[in-house]
């Protein structure tokens, strides 16, 4: 997420715009891709060792933003060659790419302040104009997904796992099978940082040419950049007996996002004794939550909170209730203009497909595993 | 006599949509394994590009050992062929033996103008996944991380 020093009213008759050049300079991948950022195999291993280091090395974006992404935007233990060729293969065009589900780069404002506090020091104001960017790994990612769970077939069946289901299978962490499997996961995670990172700065260069003054003045800069559906290898307080021990564990958040309190140390200096921002993208037609992470997400939630709305129609039923309208049109209505790659993704996407984010921060807040900060309400996104 | 007429029904079918509730999922049928493969192949792309108005022109060997499922590698391997070159399978000729595919399909290359792109299909998945024959009839259950 990126805050910048805009308000509403600055922006006031360029929405339009600013939608129509991220569309042009953000491809969805779906199909399309920068012809000006093309990877050689060589080149797309550093990519996958260093993350968002790569991204601004390469001239996109800057030094500071690292400061402000998780593990500052490069897993120390990813290893390139437990990544397939094919996966390389996928993975080469498709760097700077949006993707399509529910990825999207959303431009929104601040609605309402929560917790005045936690909000100044995340650089947060009323009617503040925001940038939320939702990808991944892309192709890379979903690959080594692929590659890995053949893989883990074999494994399971080798340490007599029972599964469930065989989407399930799976290895000891410690097992040969287990480590390449974390080094490969964290070479996708370092690609969707450089991935996000490619597109913070593009976002930049848009709102440049749009208001025609540099990136500084137009202050876009990282809140944070947060990871989701991955494993990590953290240190967690676990009760053995009636004593509470430190003890390193594998936090898988599936479906949820990581929310630490303060007081963690691998939170960024200005964040340390506040907690860390935690976000929740709602639909693209209602809103967005920024919150923050809690001691009592670490006592817990191993320091988690869910990373979005979670969906009330299935894909089918949403195509179903759509017969007959115009999404964009319905979205365009209610002042936000969405540019999509394909008509399907947005009736997947529309707002009445996912439970109100509303009501779902109000959970997370109540049960004290993040705090409300703020609210952000859509302006326009771009989708794939 | 109902039962015969739903089983005729779904001689015709190739694939039909079946409710999930992240994902999507396809339930396939085929009079033979060969038959099932390319209909599940039009099923999945069904669901990623429209290419009607473009017809085939480029053909690939396909070798794929079933490592893990056949069906489920044969259609991650078209998911990797469309996602890294745009090929789209329009006709397939393929052999299936020992839990081995070969032969060849032939398709065309996605092109802005002619092709529509519908969603991004990540894999097909092992979840709920099934291939069972009954009375002369395959009928294969997959769902699509999408």
């Amino acid at each position: 997420m990126l805050r910048s020093v805009l308000s509403v009213k600055d922006i006031k008759g360029k929405i339009k715009d600013i939608i129509d050049l991220l569309y042009i300079n953000i491809p969805s991948g779906v199909g399309s891709h920068r012809k000006d950022l093309k990877l050689s195999r060589d080149e797309l291993k550093k990519v996958l060792k260093k993350g968002a280091r790569w991204a601004v090395e390469n001239g996109f974006g800057e030094k500071e933003d690292l400061e402000y992404i998780e593990d500052t935007g490069e897993m120390d233990h990813a290893d390139p060659e437990c990544v397939s060729d094919k996966a390389f293969d996928r993975g080469r065009d498709q760097l700077g790419t949006v993707g399509s589900g529910n990825h999207f780069v959303e431009v929104g404002y601040i609605k309402e302040i929560y917790d005045r506090e936690a909000a100044e020091r995340f650089g947060l104001f009323e009617n503040q104009i925001t940038i939320m960017i939702h990808t991944g790994s892309r192709g890379l990612g979903y690959q080594i997904c692929d590659d890995y769970i053949r893989e883990m077939m074999k494994a399971s069946e080798r340490y007599g796992i029972y599964l469930p289901d065989r989407q399930l299978c799976c290895a000891p962490i410690e097992s040969p099978e287990g480590k390449r499997y974390l080094s490969a996961m964290a070479a996708a995670a370092n690609y969707a940082f450089a991935n996000r990172q490619i597109i913070t700065h593009w976002v930049r260069e848009t709102f440049e040419e749009i208001f025609r003054m540099g990136a500084n003045k137009i202050g876009l800069s990282l809140v944070y950049d947060v990871c989701h559906n991955i494993a990590k290898i953290e240190k967690h307080k676990i009760k053995e007996g009636k004593k509470e021990k430190e003890t390193l564990v594998c936090v898988h958040r599936k479906g949820a996002t990581r929310s630490f309190g303060s007081g963690e140390d691998v939170l960024p200096h200005r964040y340390k004794d506040i907690g860390q921002p935690v976000l929740i993208p709602g639909d693209m037609g209602r809103s967005s939550y920024v919150l923050c992470g809690t001691k009592k997400a670490m006592e817990e939630t191993f320091g988690s909170t869910c990373h979005g709305a979670g969906r009330v129609l299935s894909r089918n039923q949403a195509i179903k209730a759509s017969k007959g309208r115009s999404i964009s049109k319905e979205m365009e209505e209610k002042g936000i203009i969405v540019r999509a790659a394909s008509k399907s993704t947005l009736v997947e996407e529309m707002p009445e497909a996912y439970k109100d984010v509303s009501k779902v921060v109000q959970v997370v807040h109540n049960a004290g595993i993040s705090r409300l900060v703020a609210k952000i309400i859509p302006l326009g996104c771009i989708k794939g | 006599m109902k039962n015969k007429k739903v089983q005729q029904k779904k001689e015709e079918l190739k694939f039909k949509p079946i409710e999930h509730e992240a994902d999507v999922g396809l339930e396939v049928y085929g009079k033979t394994l060969e038959e099932l493969f390319s209909n599940a192949a039009h099923g999945v792309f069904q669901f990623i590009v429209d290419a009607e108005k473009k017809g085939a022109e480029k053909g690939k060997k396909l070798n794929i050992e079933g490592n893990g499922e056949l069906l489920i590698n044969f259609l991650n391997e078209l998911i990797y062929l469309w996602d890294t070159e745009g090929f789209i399978p329009k006709e397939f000729s393929i052999k299936i033996d020992n839990n081995r595919l070969t032969g060849t399909v032939v398709g065309c290359v996605f092109d802005p103008e002619k092709c529509t792109i519908k969603q991004e299909v990540k894999a097909v998945t092992y979840h709920k996944f099934s291939l069972k024959e009954d009375n002369g009839l395959y009928k294969a259950q997959i769902i699509l991380d999408v």
